[in-house]
């Protein structure tokens, strides 16, 4: 409060065209924008000065962004549900619905305020380099349906971490070159996911809302490449989270192939018996 | 089998444009299908706005997605009168831009930047007027600043722009602070009255103020 001078009605009038302009220093911004939050006195040129700044920036010519910002967009707000950090994103104590944010805004007469603050910190981390639209629609299914969970519940925090690092190992493996990506989903809906086959055929998948798996039960993921016969890519066991992330080996990695989950009554199976669980065909590789 | 379910996500279900206000009401209550449509209808002009005072792609990109996320946190926060949805969320990204050009001028002062070890970054957002600057269009706009006198256009693109300072203009442009002051006053009022919008006598006159 004290770190910047108090300025004069005439002083602040003066460099209101520098402040709404943004050529003052921080200090002195910060002194004007104290003195117009706090001033009887009215500043009718703030906003006459402040709208006309403004008005620059309809001539400035819009340019399309490149198609993989809005995907990493959304891939960070759903981080930022998922993280609670979002304001919006209180779940009622049964999950089933979102209560309405609260109105934040009781200073609606005045011209100027102290202006809030955002941390930025955990957007930055939810950011990932080249992550494909794709990549940030599975994200955001895998973060609402578990939004729908009760988080207040360390169990249901512990699952939805163990579930957002699956979804972030194999996001990061879909932002490299010629890896591709299958969102996964069951018929029903229970079950979804995504798996990522990278370039050397490394192959991480992340789903949640399996079935348990039990006695020597298993789900087996299987690649299917046009009309050639299912080829199985690694085996794995469900617990009572529902949830399976693993790191299996692929021999395929084309666009257009389809990753189908079966559950099958034990290990090493070479053609699928069992219920197809989750299936989704692989997009085209990342760049 | 799950395009239903990327669908929902993926676009807007409703047949008729939601208008801003609903969008942003939608944002505030965590509707990542409202960020969608909001990005879908401003992102080129943000990201226009940005690359143009950054003078960088990929800065301009991070400058984009930080405004975006910023309405996506504070959307809540957004005040009606005050302004459209659609100049509030340009100012963010204008503030926005102008401070990562600031951070990134004075190279010495700050650590080697890398992913992983930055130090925690905020947005503070801007204040916000621009009752009309939602029904000015961009030629009318570019008309007004082109009618201005060189050296006003100047001062004004260096600050508004080029996100420099005042006693950084003053050098750029080997002028005492006041003239800087006076120029950037005149421009404003200039525009104003290119724009047909009303200027009051104490606009006109400046206070303390060097030779123009």
């Amino acid at each position: 409060m004290t770190a910047h001078p108090t300025l004069l009605c005439d002083e602040a009038r003066d460099l209101v065209p520098l402040y709404v302009t943004g050529a003052l220093d921080d200090d002195e911004a910060a002194a004007v924008r104290e003195h117009l939050a706090h001033c009887p006195e009215p500043h009718p040129e703030l906003l006459d000065l402040g709208e006309t700044a403004t008005a620059l920036l309809e001539a400035v010519e819009p340019v399309a962004p490149p198609p993989a910002l809005k995907g990493r967009l959304l891939a960070a707000a759903a981080a930022d549900l998922a993280s609670g950090a979002h304001p919006g994103a209180q779940w009622s104590a049964d999950g089933s619905s979102m209560r309405a944010p609260e109105s934040s805004a009781p200073d609606a007469p005045i011209s100027a305020v102290s202006p809030p603050v955002i941390d930025l910190a955990s957007e930055r981390a939810a950011r990932r380099p080249r992550v494909a639209w794709l990549v940030a629609v599975a994200a955001v299914i895998g973060v609402i349906a578990l939004g729908a969970a009760n988080l207040g519940l360390r169990r249901d925090l512990d699952q939805a971490q163990a579930y957002r690092q699956g979804v972030d190992q194999a996001l990061t493996l879909a932002g490299q070159p010629g890896s591709v990506t299958a969102l996964l989903a069951g018929d029903d809906g229970a079950a979804s996911g995504l798996a990522v086959i990278g370039a050397d055929g490394t192959t991480r998948i992340a789903v949640r809302g399996l079935a348990p798996t039990s006695g020597s039960q298993v789900y087996t993921a299987w690649a299917i490449e046009g009309d050639a016969a299912p080829v199985a890519l690694g085996d794995f066991t469900v617990t009572s989270d529902g949830l399976a992330t693993a790191t299996v080996t692929s021999p395929t990695a084309t666009p257009g192939a389809v990753v189908a989950l079966t559950l099958e009554p034990v290990a090493g199976a070479t053609a699928p018996a069992g219920p197809v669980v989750a299936a989704g065909t692989t997009g085209e590789p990342a760049g | 089998m799950s395009d239903a379910r990327l669908d929902r996500a993926a676009v807007s279900g409703a047949p008729a444009a939601p208008g801003d206000e609903e969008l942003l009401a939608g944002l505030a209550a965590g509707r990542l299908e409202a960020l969608d449509a909001l990005y879908e209808r401003y992102a080129s002009m943000a990201y226009g706005i940005a690359r143009r005072i950054t003078g960088d792609d990929g800065l301009a990109e991070d400058v984009v997605q930080d405004a975006f996320l910023g309405a996506w946190r504070s959307a809540g926060r957004y005040v009606p009168g005050r302004g459209s949805v659609k100049t509030w969320l340009l100012a963010i990204v204008h503030h926005r831009a102008i401070d990562v050009v600031r951070r990134r001028r004075p190279v010495a002062e700050l650590p080697e930047e890398s992913e992983g070890a930055r130090t925690p970054e905020r947005l503070t957002l801007p204040d916000v007027w621009g009752e009309v600057s939602g029904r000015l269009d961009a030629a009318l706009v570019t008309r007004a600043l082109d009618a201005l006198p060189g050296p006003q256009r100047e001062v004004v693109e260096l600050a508004y722009f080029g996100g420099l300072s005042q006693t950084e203009i003053a050098e750029r442009v080997g002028v005492p602070l006041g003239t800087v002051k006076s120029r950037v006053r005149l421009a404003l009022v200039g525009l104003r009255r290119e724009l047909g919008l009303t200027v009051s006598p104490t606009l006109e006159a400046g206070i303390g103020e060097g030779p123009p």
